[in-house]
Formats: C-alpha cells, structure tokens, sequence
C-alpha cells in the first residue's frame, strides 16, 4: 500500500515535470504565432516562462536526488580504498541531507515573509506561490538523502 | 550605522559619483557613525529583487524606479498617469508643492525617501510619423509586460501592445514586430533605439523619476541629529541629479535630432483628442491602483493654477 | 570556527559530497558570519526564475537529449561521407565538423563521443587511419562545438555575466557570432595535425557517388533544415532566443516522435526526465552559486581581489597568460558547469578591469574548459571514451596528447588575438 502510493508520488513528480516542460514549449510558440498573425500577445507569458524554469530545474533536481546523480567532484573518492567508500558515501549523503534541510528551513522563513507582503508575479498568481517551490524542492532532496545515509543498501526514493 | 545602498545605475555614471560623494560627505559630517555603502551596476539584481533584499534586512537602501515601489505605497505612481503632465514647468510645480507629501506618506509605508530623482519624460518614438490618434489606431506597439500603465493607455489608443522584455526591444524594432516603442530620450539612445525608429512625437507621454529609498528600522537606528544630516546631503545630491537629468534629456533629444530623427508635433485638436481617449482609462486607473482620491485632487487642483497662470 | 568549517566543507568536497550542497553551505557559513539572514539565499535562488535568457536552456537541453536518443547521428555522419567521403583526409575532416556541429546541439554533454564517436572510431580505423589517431581524434571531437550556437555552456556563460551585469553589454546572439571564427580556427588547425600525422597512411577513399548523396539527403530531409533555422532564428533577429529554443524542441519532438518514429511515446518520460535531472542538476549549483557570489559582492571580496591582482600584475599581457594558466589548471580540476557558476563571477570584473572585452572573455574561457575535457583527473572526455570504448584513461591520454597541444596553441592564439572573437562588434 505504501509503496504504490510511493510509486503514485514518483510518477506525479515525473509528470509535473513534463507537463511544466511542454507548456512552456507551447506557449513560448503560441506566443510566436499570436504576435505574427494576430497582432499581440499573451501579457503573462513572459513571466510565467521565466517562472516555469525555476520549477522546472527544482523538480529536476528533485529527480537527481532518487539516485542522487547531482554533480560530484569524485576523482579522491574513487582513489580511496573500496572498503572506505559506502561509510564516506553515507557521510556525506547525511551531511548534504542535513544541509538542505537547513536550506528547507530559511526558505520556508523566506516564503512565510513574502506571503505577508503579497504582490503578484503575473496574472492573479501571488509572488510567494511561485517561490514555494523553493522549500518543498529542498525538502525532498533533503529526505532522499537523509534516507540514502541512513538506509545505504535500500533503493532510494 | 552602515547603510548599504543598491541600485541599477552603473559604477562611473553621474548618479554613482554624485551619490559616493554624497557618502562621503555624511561619513566626514557625522564623524563615521554614518557610512553608506554602495553596490552599483545592478550586482544585486533588478529592482524588485532589491526590494526583497530590503525587506530582509541585507539592504537597507536603494534607488529605484518609482513604478517598483507600487505595491509599498500606491500614491508612489500619482505622477505617472499618461498625458499628465503637458511640460516641464507643470512638472516642477507639482512636485514643489506635492514630493514632500509623498514623502512623507512613504515613510508610514516604512521607506524613508532620500530624494526624487527625475528620469524624464516618456516619448512615443516609431517608425512612422504619428500626430493624431488616427494615425496611432492599427499600429504595433511594444509594451513592457510588466507595465499595467502603458499597457492600458496603448489599448485606450488603440494599438496593440506587443509584450516583450526590455532587452528584445530593439530586435522588435529591427524585423518589424512593432513600430512604436516608448521612452526617455537618454534611454532611446543607450538602448540604440535611435538606430531604427524615424519619428518622435513631440508629446510628454509619461512623467518618469526614480527614488533613493532607505529601510525605515534601519534608518531610525541612526541617532536623530544624524538622520538629519543624511536626510540634508542626500537631499541636496539628489536635487543636482535631478537638474542634471533634465540636461541630459535635452542632450539627448538634439542627438536624436541630429540623427536625422524627426519630432512631430501633434496639433492642439489632435492633443485634445488623445486626453480625451485616455481620460477614462486613467480614472479607471486612480481607482484601481488605489490612490488617495484626496491627493488626487490636490494634483489636478495644481494643474489647474499653473494652468491658469500660463494662460493670462 | 569558520576556518574550521570551511576546511570540513573543502573535505568533503573532495570526498564527492555533491558541489550544490558544498556551495550552499559555504554561502550560508558566510553569511551567518556577516550577519545576514540565510533567507537572501531563497531570494537569490529566485532570481533564476528573474531571467530571461535561461529560458532557452531546459529547451536547448531537451532538444540535445532527443536527438541523441533517435538516429540522428547515423544520418549525419552517412551524409557527410557521401558529400565530402572523396576527398583526401576527407573522413578526418568530416568527423572534426560533424562532431562539432552535434556537440553544439547536443549541449557538450558527452553524448557525441557516445553517439557518434562509436560510429566513426571503426570507419576511421577500416579506412586506414591510425589506431590511436581515430581515438585521439573522437575523444578529442566531443567537445569540439562548444563555441557554436546554441552550445548550453555559452548561454550559461551569457546568464552569468548578465546578473553580474558588469563591463560592456552584449548580446546573446554577438557572443555566438564570437565562436565562430575560434571554432573554424581550432577544426583548421586539427586538420593539418591530421594531415600531418597521417601523411604515410594509405587510406581509402568512397568515390563519390550521385544516387547515395540523395538518398543520403534524402534520409536526414527532416533534421537537416534543424541548423539553418537556429542560425537564422538566432542571427536573424525575427525571434528571440527563447523562442527559437521553443520552435526547435517542438520541430525535434515532431519530427523523431511522428515522422522518423525513433522515440517511443512512453520513452519521452524518461528522456525527458534525464535531461531534466541534467538541468536540474546545472541549475541548482548555478543558483546557490549566485548566492554564493552575492555573498562575495556584499563583502566585496571581489573588489579587494582585484585591488590584489592589480597590484601585483602590471600588464595586460600577463594578465591573459596568467588566467590560461588558471583556466588550464581550473578545467583540470573542475567540470565546465562548475568552473562557470564558480569562477566567472570573481574574473569578469578582473578582466573587464585589465580591459578585456566579456566576450572576449567568455571565448577564452570556454576554450580552456574544452582543453579541459581532456585533461585528468577530471577529463570528462576522457572518462566517457574509456568507458565507451573500453580503454584504460592512460591509453587515452597518450592518444589525445597532440591534439590538446594542438588545442592549446588555438587557445593561445585565440587569448592574444582578439579580433578573432570581436571582429564584429563595432569600434
Ligand atoms: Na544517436
Ligand atoms: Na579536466
């Protein structure tokens, strides 16, 4: 039960991405045409492809933590001997947990702040909305690794 | 107490010498208890970014855009409604009588306002010669998409506004996807606009300024004598910026003209015409962007006497 | 306490923590220490949703990701043989421009050596090529196109220096028009180190032959007008960047989905899933290193840097000799995505200083990241070679030797001459 809500999470994740990615091709496009047979413009789509990127990029990052494929300097770690490498690898998965946590933490702050404030990025849509991707993005890498560390020889989420 | 102060403006430019030397200035009067800061050329973001910095307390100042302070205070955009202002003459009696109020109305809003700085006026400059609102209706304008006002007033005219970032315009005005933009002479010409368009209609369209605007809880931990110290040399550097402004602007308008740009001058019917257009989009305007109905007043009230004294 | 910390950071680091986490921390180290509040770093992640031109850059990606996975470099290596396959040291030449173009679309992210080097190594060797020559040549052509549009590491380049916003403005479409003469210079000078080196070689050669240059025409019809709309798109000025971007990744998508019908519709998850992770990944270090680098600015470390530099470096010449050198040593040690977010921000007020154009600039430093590819111990290059063509790094790194002297010496000649990359721009 569990996991197959766990796989229902992973595939939304998964398709979320893609629908971001697919809007922001059709409207950048639509834009085109608009502009060139109709003589105008959607007014918000500049933002809101600007917007999608960050999205976009968060949520990728979030898949790159699953199998924690983020960009690593490793040319030391693969000189050290073999029996060193899964208690290093659990280290530095929990610290990097750890700091995202942290990071989940002040964004939170950050998005709670601009909440208050209140000003919309486009259309109806409010600032913050926009920036909550923030904490929730660092807030699953945050688990995937914490996970990882703790739990090495389990596939992680 | 240290200020740090962001802005757009580039190192070297006018605006950062006369404001360093501003800093300096207060540092020497109040024996370095006060000590501005200042990070020039955009490095910590745009305007709005900025704005977020301030409120999270890693800047305590910063100049900015009238428009970008909308949503601390609405009164900010009183000035810039289209076809307000007629001259500079209107401009500076309005704004001897009404700044200070602003002023003041901002710093409830929690921004202390160093100063106002005129930008200038915003010109409709394009490819073909527009003088009536005839010849404006089934032209392509470019609108800033960020920009409520002159997207509104280029539908009031009748023209379609075309959206895209400030830093594609030229690449519009090149291939043709609009042959109308709007702007500050000094703009046209940093922005190479100058290189493309043929006409300027001689017509104020939108009154510009930017503001030196420092954090109020920040500010009011500098003791009072101090405050005012920083308030007067602030003040009188951003008075010189704003005269400077002004010939800047009319520098610029004779290098456009020697350009081989025309300025088209619309007649007194077809001025009449156009604020008449536009008078109900900018009372929908008044009231959608919330601004006082009292200072409102008080500013057409102005226009009126200067009005009335230019007209014996 | 923080020099503490800072070491541990270093450490882990090298330990393969992942680099976002190792710059995320370091920015949040510095700005407890200064007092600021760690929610700046949430306002500078932001500010990647605040610019325009990363737009083209998950579009660019996604476009690079396709065509890999589809046939395409089949096609373009059967039509480049069947157009230029009689001349003499025509396939040298074929691969060094083949690779470059597809490096340039496929966003120097290794898969040419992966698409198409594992074509050309074995027609290089059948037709009379030295052994380890062919591998020098396709280990080397991998990162051939980093100069040309749309090359993901160029736009990034532009992103960085437009939010550090420092120095003469420029385009996107000037700094693409920058790498084209650098990049014809680099494919001329390995041409005659191909030569030169094959100059006892008997090679074969295909005769050129009328029906199999349509047919191979023909076959590629779909993907070949792909260039010529991005270099118009880009030069012409009718779009912007962002989308001529949007348009080529709905004509690829199209075009191998519909009409060639190489990705399967449930595979399209999954490609665009890892060309997701891959952005993601770059994205994420690109913003935590802006907020490194507000970090910096509001300590004005790079200020104080310059202030150092300039007083202990006089000329403009050696400036320039002094950052290859640092750029050589930086693309040994770092991957090219990382040397960007990390370096550019402290050199480009050096450099604008020293009076070097940022355009120029960006040229030199992408042409350093290239020699960089193949140098150890972080050659990616080198790894996806061995890993590709089953090769030890040491085999590799002999078979690359000559022709990252040769990259070296177009590097050298680009530094010093820079009307290579500003001969447009007007005076
Ligand atoms: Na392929
Ligand atoms: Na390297």
């Amino acid at each position: 039960m569990l996991s197959k809500l766990h796989r229902l999470l992973l595939k939304t994740e998964t398709l979320l991405l893609g629908a971001l990615l697919l809007s922001l091709i059709v409207i950048a496009v639509a834009q085109v045409l608009l502009r060139n047979f109709f003589g105008g413009g959607l007014l918000w789509a500049e933002a809101y492809t600007r917007i999608s990127v960050l999205w976009i990029a968060l949520i990728g990052a979030m898949i790159a933590a699953r199998r924690r494929n983020h960009i690593a300097i490793d040319a030391l770690a693969n000189r050290l001997p073999a029996s060193w490498k899964q208690p290093l690898q659990r280290i530095t998965d929990g610290l990097t947990g750890l700091i995202c946590l942290a990071a989940t933490w002040f964004s939170l702050d950050f998005v709670i702040q601009e909440q208050a404030y209140g000003d919309k990025a486009f259309a109806a849509i409010p600032t913050w909305l926009c920036e909550a991707i923030i904490p929730f993005a660092f807030a699953i890498i945050a688990v995937r690794y914490v996970i990882a560390a703790l739990l090495p020889d389990q596939p992680s989420p | 107490v240290t200020l740090k102060i962001a802005t757009l403006s580039p190192d070297g430019s006018y605006w950062m010498q006369k404001m360093r030397a501003g800093g300096d200035e207060i540092e020497k009067q109040t024996a370095g208890r006060v000590s501005l800061k200042f990070y020039p050329g955009g490095v910590m973001g745009d305007d709005a970014t900025v704005l977020r910095k301030m409120r999270l307390h890693q800047l305590q100042g910063a100049a900015v855009t009238s428009g970008a302070l909308n949503g601390v205070y609405p009164d900010i955009q009183l000035y810039n409604q289209i076809l307000l202002f007629r001259n500079e003459q209107e401009v500076d009696y309005v704004r001897q009588r009404m700044d200070s109020e602003l002023m003041q109305g901002i710093e409830q809003h929690g921004l202390v306002a160093l100063g106002f700085a005129d930008v200038g006026f915003a010109y409709m400059m394009s490819t073909v010669p527009i003088r009536t609102l005839a010849d404006m209706r089934s032209q392509k304008a470019w609108a800033p998409d960020d920009n409520k006002i002159a997207v509104n007033a280029l539908q009031a005219f009748g023209i379609s506004p075309i959206p895209l970032p400030l830093r594609d315009v030229l690449m519009g005005l090149q291939t043709g996807m609009f042959n109308v933009v709007s702007g500050s002479p000094v703009g046209a010409l940093a922005l190479q606009w100058h290189s493309k368009i043929r006409y300027v209609t001689d017509l104020p369209m939108l009154y510009l300024f930017g503001v030196l605007a420092i954090d109020k809880s920040a500010f009011d931990e500098i003791a009072a004598e101090d405050q005012k110290i920083v308030r007067e040399v602030m003040a009188s550097v951003i008075k010189e910026i704003d005269q400077r402004s002004r010939q800047d602007n009319q520098q610029a308008i004779e290098a456009l003209k020697n350009q081989g740009i025309e300025f088209v001058k619309p007649s007194p019917e077809s001025v009449a015409e156009l604020k008449q257009t536009i008078a109900a989009t900018n009372d929908a305007f008044e009231k959608s962007a919330n601004l006082s109905p009292e200072k409102t007043a008080k500013l057409h009230a102005y226009l009126q006497e200067i009005r009335a004294q230019a007209t014996p | 306490m923080t020099i503490f910390l800072a070491a541990l950071l270093v450490l882990m680091l090298l330990l393969g923590m992942p680099l976002f986490a190792v710059i995320l921390a370091a920015t949040m180290l510095g700005f407890y220490s200064t007092d600021i509040d760690l929610t700046v770093i949430s306002a500078e992640l932001y500010r990647i949703a605040n610019t325009p031109l990363l737009v083209a850059l998950p579009l660019f990606t996604l476009s690079g990701y396709v065509l890999s996975e589809s046939n395409t470099s089949e096609r373009l290596l059967r039509l480049t043989r069947a157009l230029f396959g009689w001349m003499p040291y025509g396939l040298a030449v074929i691969s060094l421009m083949t690779c470059a173009a597809f490096t340039a679309f496929t966003g120097a992210s290794g898969v040419t050596i992966i698409a198409l080097g594992a074509l050309l190594l074995p027609v290089l060797i059948k037709e009379g090529y030295e052994a380890r020559f062919s591998l020098g040549l396709v280990t080397t052509s991998g990162s051939l196109g980093l100069l040309l549009p749309p090359s993901v590491p160029l736009i990034l380049y532009g992103v960085i220096v437009q939010q550090i916003n420092i120095g003469e403005r420029f385009t996107l479409p000037e700094l693409f028009m920058a790498g084209l003469l650098p990049s014809l210079l680099m494919i001329v000078l390995l041409t005659f180190w191909a030569l030169w080196a094959n100059r006892t070689a008997k090679l074969d050669k295909t005769a050129f032959n009328w029906p199999e240059a349509f047919a191979a025409i023909k076959a590629i019809g779909w993907e070949l007008p792909l260039p010529f709309f991005i270099i118009a798109g880009i030069f012409g000025g009718y779009l912007a960047i962002s989308e001529v971007a949007a348009a080529t990744a709905l004509y690829v998508l199209i075009v191998e989905v519909f009409i060639y019908k190489e990705i399967r519709f449930n595979s399209l998850t999954r490609i665009i899933s890892e060309a997701m992770q891959m952005l993601g990944g770059i994205l994420l270090i690109l913003g935590v290193s802006m907020a490194f680098t507000n970090f910096l600015i509001d300590a004005e470390v790079p200020m104080r840097l310059f202030e150092w530099v300039k007083g202990h470096v006089d000329s403009h010449i050696s400036f320039l000799l002094l950052l290859n050198l640092f750029l050589l040593i930086l693309g040994a040690i770092l991957d090219i995505f990382s040397a960007l977010v990390i370096v550019v921000p402290l050199i480009v007020p050096m450099a604008v200083g020293y009076g070097i154009h940022p355009i120029h600039l960006g040229i030199i430093f992408l042409a350093n990241m290239q020699i960089g590819y193949l140098t150890p111990p972080v050659g990616m290059n080198l790894f996806i070679a061995s890993y590709r063509f089953n090769k030890s790094i040491t085999e590799l790194y002999q078979a690359t030797l000559p022709f990252m002297l040769t990259l070296l010496l177009a590097v050298f000649i680009i530094t010093y001459v820079p009307w290579l990359s500003t001969w447009f721009l007007a005076r």
